[in-house]
């Protein structure tokens, strides 16, 4: 090498070495780690997603993929400062790994629910937030299960409503008895009785309550189709008024009801101003006439009042019919969180085009109504419409902290997944695993390191001393280079970084095994160290590109763990030829600056298996 | 360390001893493998990340001696049985107080199912709900789950990453040296990747896809260890003209072999330090990589180079320097010319090797005649 090769190559080194000393600092400057670490050595949850076609859809489409990765990184990470690893694989799949996360339950309940948001008219009474939803198909009378909230313990294993209802009063009614709520009710009319009159009396009257002739005069006619000879309960503030038997189909949307009359303190008048008030309860045996109802609690265990804390805040679960849902997620464009004027956190929202219209309709006739927003089967929130919503836009007040009023933002902004997500991949660590694992491998590999450095030491002597420095240098700029890559720390790829050590002292052993042999033909110390290195560089080019050609193979072919030890490898291999071939030859360079360091002992070369030029000669 | 390139030790003669070592081992890793397919339907034992399942690793700090071990293990496989049609396997290790981290004694319990135990969140509730009741509170150290489509994918992926880069071997090789290296070469990886396989099965390891990792750390590993004997070889055919072939390769394999030995022997003492004091889940992996790296060494030595002198002197003289080397040194058949050919691409090398050997002594009469003493 020219003296002035030398100088530039000095320079490269000095470069390279200070990229990768600096960069890492500079990150841990910044409060980040210099080297991402993997799940397997901190711990951590690694998910793989796999998309499946939407129903209505022919094929997922990027869009939908990168869709999902946002809402999935809204949810996981609503403030962007965890470090969470969110990223396309292949065309339908979806990584997620989150180092450090050790509650993988919770992770995949953010991602697994494919989360829809429903607007639903809640009429006039609040549905406490909360509450969970059974929605019911308008159609059928059906809970959709899909989306429906299923009581703790499958209702099959646990025991039958039926059964807790055996030893229970009949008084005691569930909420799927409730067959007529108020707002299903029209009002009540007073006609004659049909049945005449006996001898010098009045003619009686019965009343007959309309019903809305859909859902709830379907759902009216089904049910005395079905439950001929058991009985409907008029309830009115909660206690029963009168009973209707069930002797034929109801398909007229209308409910006589005989007696009615007879009871003190009842006014049609009054009452149809008081529909709030009215249920119809379904009842397999008539109950007497002024019975008090009481709802039936899942979680409560019944009216016993085991669980009156549940009692009081109302039902755990309600149903919903499908025909209640005025808008889902799919029509909401925006929300934001604003303050009202006493500084309290708001939700103001904006709906699509195709959402506003239906919701400036559904506000115009329901002001002083409530409006509950539901996630999937859960109330998040139930505000009252305070003025009808022509603009789509509107403002969400609740009892909500700040918090909560972000997190029901980012709920509200992420929507609906555009594909539904499976897990197909699921690889959980515990912290301590990976701590185990990363401390016991740390100081493994330190004493790995320390016998390869006194291996090639006691070896090659003086070279063998400057190979280490290389070596030291080579994991200073490897680990350098990793961090400037920002690439992340694994199991496998520490193993892919020993085994280009591996490469690093093989170069060097190739290049110091030529240098002996180059000494004992007699060259000078000059000459040989410059046939050694280019003699050497032929082999040593050839033997890493093919390991490389492996690399790219396994890089491209692999996925996670595997692409780690890729590209460690194949960083490792460049790296290791760049600090045997120009560092190493440098520094023997160097060294041979000096004529007393020149001795064939520290090449560990013997002087006897020396050939000196001229000498050899005559044979 | 002894000097292997003044030894006159006849590896080429030798083909008889190494391919009847190679051959038993590959041999032993054939009905492995095959005793495999018998029990289990497939050469290896494949973990989840190849056949898709469940694994479950549970940590129960502060396992007093007086439980009965065996008897939980066996409770829980029942309660685990019940969300499973293949029965699971459990396993405990008893962890001792200085290593458990709480200073307690504690029990390790892994759980194993070929059936999805983690994404069928009831049954993960359930049973760790079960085993809390059994063995109390425990901590969840590991908790994988691998679909089976996932498990197939892997197979598929390692099988074509293996021919892939073996096909990019074979031309990166063909371009470099000649064709039959080429073929020899992927021969001698083979012959590691057979061995390799072979003492997974017979040991009935486990793969997982650390395995891949490994597969293709030895193929460029025993590729890389062939490569730098092939490369003496081609610098000796142009240097050394006057050698027989089966000669210069013997003498080419001696000159190296400090370097082959030097090499394995760095690399096998970093995968040693990790195999024994390394964290437990790098032991098959580092296991691999250490049989892998003494396997490309090897075959390098014994197999790729003598074959290719197997191949080259096909009928002609018996195989071997039984000769003394002088003997036979100055006498060049014709046909050596043909075996020492290395065809059009590295005609044009001899550019670049020729001069540095011929410019940097002072003449390549003097250079010779060292060489010629030394021998004798």
């Amino acid at each position: 090498m020219s003296a002035e090769k030398r100088i530039q190559n000095w320079i490269l080194v000095a470069a390279v070495l200070l990229l990768a000393v600096s960069v890492p600092l500079y990150k841990m400057s910044q409060g980040e780690p210099a080297l991402k670490q993997g799940i397997d050595l901190v711990g951590g949850v690694d998910l793989l997603l796999q998309a499946e076609v939407p129903e209505g859809e022919e094929r997922i489409t990027t869009d939908m993929i990168l869709g999902a990765i946002n809402i999935v990184r809204n949810r996981l990470d609503p403030e962007g400062v965890r470090e969470i690893l969110i990223q396309q694989l292949g065309e339908d799949r979806i990584v997620v790994q989150i180092p450090g996360e050790d509650d993988p339950e919770q992770v995949k309940r953010m991602i697994g629910a494919t989360a829809t948001l429903r607007f639903i008219d809640a009429g006039s009474d609040p549905i406490p937030q909360g509450t969970h939803i059974r929605y019911i198909d308008a159609e059928t009378g059906e809970p959709i299960e899909e989306t429906s909230f299923v009581p703790e313990g499958e209702l099959e294993t646990a025991p039958s409503q039926a059964q807790l209802l055996e030893d229970l009063p009949p008084s005691v009614v569930t909420a799927e008895q409730i067959i007529m709520k108020p707002e299903d009710l029209v009002g009540f009319t007073v006609v004659p009785s049909p049945e005449p009159a006996a001898e010098g009396e009045e003619p009686s009257e019965v009343a007959l309550l309309q019903v809305n002739p859909s859902p709830a005069g379907v759902v009216l006619a089904r049910h005395t189709t079905q439950h001929r000879d058991e009985y409907l309960a008029l309830v009115i503030n909660n206690r029963v008024a009168a009973v209707h038997p069930i002797t034929e189909s109801i398909t007229n949307s209308q409910i006589t009801w005989p007696g009615l009359a007879d009871e003190p303190g009842f006014s049609y008048v009054a009452l149809n101003e008081n529909l709030q008030a009215i249920q119809v309860v379904a009842m397999p045996e008539a109950p007497e006439i002024g019975t008090t109802i009481e709802l039936f609690d899942m979680f409560g265990g019944g009216g016993e009042g085991e669980a009156p804390a549940e009692m009081e805040e109302g039902p755990a679960w309600v149903d919903v019919t499908t025909d209640k849902i005025i808008l889902t997620g799919d029509d909401f464009a925006d929300a934001d969180v604003t303050f009202g004027q006493l500084g309290q956190p708001i939700i103001s929202f904006q709906f699509k085009a195709s959402g506003r219209e239906i919701f400036g309709q559904h506000t115009a006739r329901n002001v002083q109504k409530y409006l509950a927003i539901a996630l999937d089967n859960e109330i998040i929130s139930c505000p009252i419409i305070r003025e009808p919503i022509l603009q789509g836009r509107g403002i969400i007040e609740g009892s909500f902290s700040l918090q909560q009023a972000e997190e029901l933002v980012v709920k509200l902004d992420s929507g609906r997944l555009p594909v539904p997500l499976n897990i197909i991949e699921n690889r959980t660590v515990g912290p301590t695993l990976g701590k185990k694992s990363i401390s016991d491998s740390r100081s493994a590999a330190i004493l790995g390191a320390i016998l390869i450095l006194l291996f090639m030491a006691m070896y090659y002597r003086l070279p063998g001393v400057m190979a280490d420095l290389a070596l030291i240098f080579y994991v200073a700029v490897f680990f350098g280079a990793l961090s400037v890559l920002n690439a992340t720390l694994t199991l496998p790829g520490i193993a892919g970084f020993i085994l280009s050590v591996g490469m690093a002292v093989d170069a060097n052993v190739i290049i110091f095994e030529r240098l002996k042999e180059e000494l004992k033909t007699g060259k000078t110390f000059r000459s040989a160290t410059e046939s050694a290195f280019k003699r050497a560089f032929l082999a040593i080019f050839d033997a890493n590109v093919t390991t490389l050609i492996t690399a790219i193979v396994l890089y491209n072919l692999g996925t996670g763990p595997i692409r780690g030890f890729a590209v460690t490898l194949s960083l490792g291999i460049l790296v290791s030829m760049f600090s045997a071939l120009v560092f190493t030859r440098l520094l023997i360079e160097g060294m041979l600056g000096y004529k007393n360091l020149q001795k064939y002992s520290l090449f560990g070369v013997r002087e006897a298996d020396v050939v000196v030029p001229g000498k050899g000669g005559d044979e | 360390m002894m000097d292997f390139s003044r030894s006159k030790f006849d590896i080429v003669g030798r083909i008889k001893i190494w391919y009847t070592l190679s051959i038993i081992l590959i041999a032993l890793g054939i009905f492995g493998m095959v005793k495999n397919i018998f029990t289990d339907g497939f050469p290896l034992i494949r973990g989840i990340d190849f056949a898709g399942g469940s694994i479950i690793q549970l940590q129960f700090d502060n396992w007093s001696d007086e439980k009965d071990t065996a008897q939980f293990a066996q409770d829980v496989k029942i309660i685990v049985a019940e969300y499973t049609e293949r029965a699971p396997s459990v396993q405990t290790t008893p962890v001792a107080a200085e290593a458990s981290g709480t200073g307690l004694p504690a029990l390790q319990l892994q759980i194993r199912s070929d059936a999805s135990l983690i994404e069928n969140n009831d049954a993960q509730e359930n049973i760790y709900d079960e085993i809390r009741q059994l063995g109390g509170e425990f901590t969840v150290l590991e908790e994988s789950e691998v679909g089976a489509v996932i498990g197939k994918e892997l197979t598929q992926r390692a099988l074509w990453g293996v021919l892939l880069g073996l096909a990019l071997i074979l031309v990166y090789i063909t371009i470099r040296l000649s064709f039959d290296f080429a073929i020899f070469a992927v021969v001698a990886l083979f012959h590691d990747v057979l061995i390799l396989v072979g003492i997974y099965a017979l040991f009935n390891i486990e793969i997982n896809s650390p395995f891949v990792a490994v597969l293709l750390t030895v193929v460029g590993y025993s590729i890389n260890d062939t490569i730098i004997i092939y490369d003496r070889i081609r610098e000796n055919m142009k240097v050394k003209r006057h050698l027989r072939f089966d000669v210069m390769v013997n003498q080419s394999l001696l000159e190296t072999m400090a370097r082959s030995i030097n090499t394995s022997v760095t690399t096998i003492l970093a995968i040693l330090a990790l195999l024994i004091f390394g964290g437990i889940s790098l032991r098959t992996f580092m296991l691999g990589l250490g049989v892998g790296i003494a396997t490309g060494t090897y075959s390098s030595i014994f197999i790729a180079a003598t074959m290719l002198v197997w191949w080259r002197m096909k009928g002609k003289k018996p195989v071997g320097i039984a000769e003394p080397v002088g003997a036979v040194t100055d006498i060049i058949h014709e046909e050596d010319d043909e075996l020492m050919d290395l065809g059009g691409e590295a005609e044009e090398e001899e550019e670049t090797v020729e001069p540095i050997t011929v410019r940097e002594t002072p003449s390549k009469d003097k250079k010779k005649r060292p060489k010629r003493r030394r021998r004798r």
